[in-house]
C-alpha cells in the first residue's frame, strides 16, 4: 500500500510521530500484563505487591520467588511429561497428515469415499463431543494412570494423533503440487515409500512445517482432555501444573507468578526458533486468497 | 485446535466443488490400491478408533439415561434432549457462550485489522512490532488466563491503576454484571495477534495500483479505505467471524482459570456444562445429548459461513461481469 501523494516536511513528520504512537500502543498492550506478572515474580517478601499506584519495577529485586516454586513444583517432571506427549502426539499427527494427505490428494483407490467422509465427518464433530465415550474407551483398553505412565501417555496423544486438519490441509498443497516429478522417481524405479520420502516430503517442506508448529502448541497448552485423565500430581503435564499451583498457594502470587513465568520459557524458545515461519502469513493463515 | 479451522474452511470449497484435482488421474497409475492401504491402514484404524465409534457412541448414550445406575443405564428415547429444553443452567450456558460471541467476534474483526493496517506499513521495526503483537498467540491458554486473573483480582493491577486515578474498584472477576465482559477481554487480548496476521496476509497482496489510481482521483486515505480496502477484505473477514465464532463455543480453559464457571454460573458456557454433567455429576446421556447440539450449533455456523462465501463470491462475479 504505497501511496505516491507527496506530503510536506510536517505532514511526513506528523505521520511518523502517529505511527510510532500506534507501534507503542500495540507492544505495550501485548507486554504490559506479562511484565506485571514478572515484576510480580521479582518481588520480595518485604515487598507489597499491592500499592496505589501500582509499582512496576521491584524495590529489590529477587529471585527467591523462583527458587521456592522450583523447590516445591517438580517443573522438570512436568515439562517433561508435556514434551514426551507433545512430541508424540505431533509425530504421529504429521506423519499421518503426509500419508493420508497425499494418498488422497493424489490417486484414486478402493474406499477412497469412505476414507473422504470419515476425515470430513471428523472436522464436523468437535473433540468435546466424543471426549466422553473415548474417555470409557480408554479406561476399557487399561490406557489410564492407574497402569502407569506409558499407557497414559498413549491415552493423552490418542486423540491427537491423527486430525483431519492437518489431512485436509497437505492433500490441498499436494493439488498444486506438479505431478511430473513424481512420475520420472517411479520410472526410475523408486518404492512408493522411497517416493514419499525423497520427493513429497522435500517438496511439502513448508506445509509440513506448518503441521508441526500448530500441532505442537496445540497440544502443548492441551488442557481438557488431560484434565479429565489425570489425578495424581506426578503425572501432571504443565498447563495441569500451573493450575494445580494456583489452588496450592492462592495466597502467594509472588510464587504463583514465579511458576508461571518458568512455564512460558519453553513457548519462547519455541516462538524465537519458528518466529520467521510464523509471521508468515501464509503459513499463519494457511489461505490463499 | 483453533488454528486447523483454517485449513478446514478453505478446503472445504475443494471438497465438495472440486473433488478430483487434475493431477489424479495420471497419478493413479504410480501405486496401487493395496501399496495405498498398506500406509493409510493404521492411520485409518486410529481415526476410526478416536473419532468414529466415540462419535457413534455418544449418540447411543444420549439416549439413555445413566442418572439412577451409573452400569445399568435406562433406554429414554429422546427424552434428554426434550429436558435440556427445559434445563434453566443449559440455557444459562447457552444465552452466555451468546453474550460472549456478542463481545467477541465483533472486536476480533475490527481491532486486529486497525493492527494490521499500522504493521503492514514499511517501515524500520515492523517485523519487530508484529513479533510483538503476536506474542500472546503463542501462550497457552491456562497461562494467559493466570496473567489476567492477577490483573483483573480485586486487588490487582487494573484496580490499582483505576484507584490511582481516584476512581472506584470493581470486582471484575466476582461481580456477575462484569464477569463475562472481563473473560471477554482476556479471550480477544490473546487472539488479537492471530486475526491480526490474517489481515496481514490478504492486505500484502492488494495490488498498489488501484490506491495510486484513487489518489489521482483526490480520494482522502479514509475513502481509500472505504471503497477500496474493506471490499476486498471481505472474504477474511467472513472468515475471521467464522474462526472466532467457533474458538467461542469451544470456550473453556480460560475460563475454568479465570473463574471456574462462577460466581454462581454467571460465567459457563457450553462446554463447561458438558464437562460438568459428565464428570461431575456422571449423567453421560444429558452430556452427550448437550455434545450432539452443541456439534449441531458448530455445523450451523460453517454452513453459515459457506453460504455467506458464496453469496459473497457470486457478487464479485455479477460485478465483473456487469463491468463487462
Amino acid at each position: 500500500m504505497q501511496t505516491t501523494i507527496v506530503l510536506t516536511p510536517r505532514q511526513q513528520l506528523f505521520r511518523k510521530v502517529w505511527l510510532a504512537f500506534w507501534c507503542l500502543v500495540l507492544v505495550s498492550q501485548a507486554v504490559a500484563p506479562v511484565a506485571w506478572l514478572l515484576s510480580t515474580a521479582l518481588k520480595s517478601n518485604q515487598e507489597a505487591l499491592i500499592s496505589i499506584p501500582p509499582q512496576w519495577i521491584p524495590q529489590q529485586p529477587t529471585l527467591e520467588n523462583f527458587q521456592a516454586v522450583w523447590d516445591k513444583i517438580p517443573f522438570l517432571a512436568f515439562g517433561l511429561n508435556s514434551l514426551i506427549v507433545a512430541i508424540i502426539s505431533t509425530s504421529l499427527n504429521v506423519t499421518s497428515a503426509l500419508l493420508m494427505g497425499y494418498c488422497l490428494g493424489r490417486y484414486n483407490f478402493v474406499g477412497k469415499p469412505w476414507l473422504n467422509a470419515l476425515v470430513l465427518a471428523s472436522m464436523f464433530v468437535p473433540f468435546q463431543v466424543t471426549m466422553i465415550p473415548l474417555y470409557l474407551l480408554c479406561l476399557q483398553l487399561g490406557l489410564s494412570e492407574a497402569n502407569g505412565i506409558i499407557p497414559l501417555y498413549i491415552a493423552l496423544a490418542l486423540p491427537f494423533c491423527v486430525s483431519g486438519f492437518g489431512i485436509i490441509y497437505v492433500k490441498n498443497a499436494v493439488a498444486s503440487l506438479p505431478v511430473a516429478l513424481e512420475e520420472s522417481a517411479i520410472l526410475e524405479g523408486a518404492s512408493f515409500l522411497q517416493l514419499i520420502w525423497h520427493v513429497v516430503m522435500p517438496a511439502l517442506k513448508p506445509t509440513l512445517i506448518t503441521c508441526v508448529i500448530f500441532s505442537f502448541l496445540a497440544q502443548w497448552g492441551e488442557f481438557l482432555w488431560p484434565s479429565v485423565l489425570i489425578n495424581s500430581p506426578e503425572h501432571m503435564t504443565i498447563p495441569l501444573g500451573l493450575v494445580q499451583l494456583q489452588s496450592q498457594f492462592s495466597m502467594n502470587w509472588r510464587w504463583v507468578a514465579a511458576g508461571t513465568i518458568i512455564s512460558l520459557i519453553p513457548s519462547f524458545v519455541f516462538f524465537a526458533f519458528m518466529q520467521k515461519a510464523l509471521l508468515n502469513p501464509d503459513s499463519v493463515g494457511g489461505v490463499k486468497e | 485446535m483453533k488454528e486447523y479451522h483454517l485449513f478446514y474452511l478453505e478446503s472445504l470449497t475443494l471438497l465438495f466443488i472440486a473433488p478430483a484435482t487434475a493431477n489424479t488421474a495420471k497419478a493413479s497409475t504410480l501405486a496401487s490400491s493395496k501399496t495405498i492401504w498398506s500406509l493409510l491402514g493404521l492411520p485409518t484404524l486410529v481415526l476410526v478408533l478416536v473419532f468414529l465409534i466415540p462419535a457413534l457412541a455418544s449418540f447411543v448414550f444420549s439416549l439413555f439415561t445413566f442418572e439412577n445406575d451409573l452400569y445399568h443405564p435406562v433406554f429414554v428415547g429422546l427424552a434428554n434432549y426434550q429436558a435440556l429444553f427445559q434445563n434453566g443452567a443449559f440455557l444459562k450456558c447457552l444465552l452466555q457462550t451468546f453474550l460472549l460471541g456478542l463481545v467477541i467476534i465483533p472486536s476480533v474483526m475490527i481491532l486486529p485489522l486497525g493492527m494490521a493496517s499500522v504493521v503492514v506499513q514499511p517501515f524500520k521495526g515492523s517485523t519487530f512490532v508484529r513479533l510483538f503483537a503476536y506474542s500472546p498467540v503463542m501462550i497457552s491458554m491456562v497461562v494467559s488466563a493466570t496473567i489476567w486473573k492477577w490483573v483483573l483480582q480485586e486487588d490487582g493491577l487494573l484496580n490499582g491503576l483505576i484507584q490511582a486515578f481516584g476512581g472506584k474498584p470493581v470486582a471484575w472477576l466476582t461481580d456477575p454484571n462484569f464477569v463475562l465482559g472481563s473473560i471477554a477481554c482476556v479471550i480477544v487480548w490473546k487472539a488479537l495477534g492471530y486475526y491480526m496476521m490474517m489481515y496481514v496476509g490478504r492486505l500484502q497482496t492488494l495490488s498498489p495500483d488501484w490506491y495510486e489510481a484513487a489518489s489521482i482521483e483526490g480520494a482522502t486515505a479514509w475513502q481509500q479505505f472505504w471503497h477500496i480496502t474493506l471490499p476486498q477484505l471481505r472474504p477474511t473477514m467472513v472468515l475471521v467471524a467464522t474462526v472466532s465464532s467457533l474458538a467461542t463455543l469451544k470456550l473453556f480453559s480460560e475460563i475454568y482459570v479465570l473463574t471456574k464457571g462462577g460466581p454462581l454460573h454467571n460465567s459457563e458456557t457450553l462446554v463447561f456444562f458438558i464437562y460438568d454433567q459428565a464428570f461431575g455429576w456422571l449423567n453421560l446421556g444429558t452430556a452427550c445429548a448437550a455434545g450432539l447440539l452443541f456439534a449441531g450449533l458448530i455445523i450451523g455456523v460453517m454452513v453459515v459461513q459457506e453460504t455467506v462465501k458464496y453469496q459473497l463470491s457470486r457478487n464479485d462475479f455479477k460485478q465483473t461481469s456487469g463491468g463487462n
